[in-house]
């Protein structure tokens, strides 16, 4: 230790780094992971059996009727995992920390909404992975229309190896 | 989250490693050319990629910038005597030219032709605005002069600076491109700081606290666009290019001048934070001029005799002020936007261990980057792939603040915006 530096010049060297305390600073997380269509479905097929910490994949089928509370305003809907097992949107997102909708360019605005409203009344806030496959500008737009309000983060990823790189980055 | 070797690959940058092969791809800052000012000057200093270099200025004003250490008995070169076409090591006299190659050897008769085999390491320094720019890469493959905005238009509508940064130059980039942390470490310089302040867009930033974000891929890197609401059936949109490697600017605030950003590694524990101001159409005013050498906006103050050190740094805990902390005149107790950035980037240590963080989606303008360097890394290991950013069309970029219809997709809406034309002022609000 040298006594003459300052406390930030002592506590920035490498030495000092070593002295970080290591312990896990985080609870493993509830993530769901969604595809709003074929396309992205398969493209979650092709990562879901790579070492996640619990992270599910799933696809939106449909949404459930509105309650007598909100008639016209669905916030609930069916999910599929990947084998073909029925969850309820609602189940989902009520224990998730992270959601994720994976959609390709031009689908799907009915399912953002659901989920997206799905998330709203229960205070959370999904992100959004929009796979761009090729030159669809105008769809572009009208896709990030329909996600934009329900989506704090919007991602446009031209390649799909992405969504994987993003999930484990984000310790699904 | 990022494993150990994706934060060893993307953060070692020496010779041999993927991510130096990376960088030794592309044109880079090394000096400001007020550093070697006129022929004969006094050599500099300079340490790149984690190789030791030595800059001069010959005599007949051609740049040189080679291997430091005299290929004799290894004295630097810091102490030769720049004279008469060549830089003369003290020592026992050996002269080199500004390619490296040795033109005398005292000891030896001249006609023995011996210091035609001694040759030192060299690259090519080039003159472009303010800036010393050198290509470490292999010979055939260097790529066409740099064409960024800042470094082309007329003088007085320039200004560059640069900093050292005591940390790994992946943190301190991931900064640039990290839109979310502005609203509380910078809050408050939009209002103080001359070179933000009276901009009609501060309104949005002030009104609307959570902005929103979109990452889109580009061409030569990525888009970040932080989304404000504006007027009714509106956005605000400020969008930050990043070009690879190292490469972002800030989007623009009113007429005030665009500035932006290169992080270039000095080695894996230190880089040089870059930083340019410029107004694609006007000169800069002379209050403009002086508020950035003074220090304000995005460039610092430097310590009196140092090398291009901030005078606040980690030496004097960065002039912590706590009771301009408590008072909020600043957010972290740290004066200036650029040190309010470094000050917490050296705080992390040296190289952070990113296997440790806990990212939530508003990061993913860095998971993005991070991605996009890892996969370009090992393209040119593997495939010998040239990464993005090297063609200057990939130079010729601005940033942005535009207020957009709801239902646009920003990249496409903002297109002629975010391209550099000469002549043509920035879009901004």
């Amino acid at each position: 230790m040298h006594l003459n530096l300052s406390e930030s010049a002592r506590v920035t060297t490498t030495e000092e780094s070593k002295f970080r305390i290591d312990y896990p600073n985080s609870l493993p997380r509830v993530s769901r992971i969604i595809a709003l269509d074929d396309g992205s479905l398969e493209a979650l097929r092709a990562i879901k059996d790579e070492p996640w910490n619990g992270a599910r994949f799933l696809r939106y089928v449909k949404s459930k009727p509105g309650s007598e509370k909100l008639p016209k305003l669905p916030v609930d809907g069916i999910l599929e995992d990947t084998a073909g097992n029925s969850f309820n949107l609602s189940d989902e997102i009520n224990d998730a920390d992270i959601i994720v909708m994976v959609t390709t360019v031009g689908n799907a605005p009915e399912a953002a909404e659901v989920i997206g409203n799905a998330c709203l009344v229960r205070g959370k806030r999904a992100s959004g992975l929009v796979r761009m496959t090729g030159d669809q500008v105008e769809n572009l737009s009208q896709t990030l229309l329909s996600l934009r309000p329900y989506a704090a983060m919007l991602v446009v990823s031209s390649g799909d190896e992405y969504i994987a790189e993003m999930l484990t980055a984000l310790r699904a | 989250m990022l494993t150990k070797d994706k934060n060893d690959l993307l953060t070692q940058t020496g010779p041999g490693t993927a991510m130096g092969d990376m960088f030794r791809c592309y044109w880079m800052p090394a000096l400001l050319a007020e550093e070697l000012p006129e022929d004969n000057c006094p050599p500099v200093r300079v340490k790149l990629l984690s190789e030791r270099l030595l800059a001069f200025r010959d005599s007949n004003g051609n740049y040189g910038l080679i291997d430091e250490f005299c290929a004799h008995r290894g004295v630097s070169l810091w102490f030769g005597r720049n004279e008469h076409g060549g830089i003369r090591c003290p020592y026992h006299g050996w002269k080199y030219d500004h390619t490296g190659q040795c033109i005398e050897v005292p000891s030896e008769p001249a006609e023995s032709g011996y210091c035609n085999k001694i040759k030192l390491k060299n690259y090519p320094l080039i003159k472009v605005g303010d800036v010393l720019w050198t290509y470490m890469g292999p010979k055939e493959n260097q790529p066409p002069h740099p064409e960024w905005e800042f470094a082309l238009v007329p003088p007085e509508q320039t200004f560059t600076s640069k900093r050292w940064q005591e940390c790994n130059w992946l943190q301190a980039m991931e900064g640039g491109i990290d839109s979310s942390h502005v609203s509380w470490l910078h809050s408050g310089s939009l209002d103080s700081d001359p070179l933000f302040r009276g901009a009609r867009g501060n309104k949005y930033n002030q009104n609307d606290k959570r902005p929103f974000f979109e990452v889109v891929d580009a061409e030569g890197g990525l888009y970040i666009g932080a989304r404000r609401n504006a007027e009714e059936g509106f956005y605000y949109w400020r969008i930050t290019p990043w070009v690879m490697p190292s490469f972002t600017m800030v989007p623009p605030r009113g007429d005030h001048p665009v500035h932006g950003h290169f992080w270039i590694p000095i080695d894996d524990e230190n880089c040089w934070a870059w930083s340019f101001d410029y107004h694609p159409v006007r000169a800069l005013t002379g209050e403009e001029r002086q508020a950035m050498v003074d220090g304000h906006g995005i460039h610092v103050a430097y310590e009196p005799g140092s090398n291009y050190r901030p005078a606040a740094n980690k030496d004097n805990d960065y002039l912590m002020d706590r009771a301009a902390q408590r008072k909020g005149v600043t957010y972290s107790g740290v004066a200036g936007i650029a040190m309010q950035d470094a000050s917490l980037q050296e705080s992390m240590g040296p190289i952070i261990d990113r296997s440790k963080e806990n990212l939530v989606s508003t990061d993913n303008g860095i998971i993005m980057a991070r991605h996009r360097l890892l996969k370009a890394a090992r393209a040119l290991k593997e495939k010998g792939i040239r990464p993005p950013g090297i063609d200057p069309k990939h130079h010729h970029i601005r940033s942005a603040a535009i207020v957009l219809p709801v239902d646009q997709a920003y990249k496409e809406a903002a297109a002629e915006a975010l391209v550099a034309v000469p002549g043509k002022a920035q879009v901004s609000v």
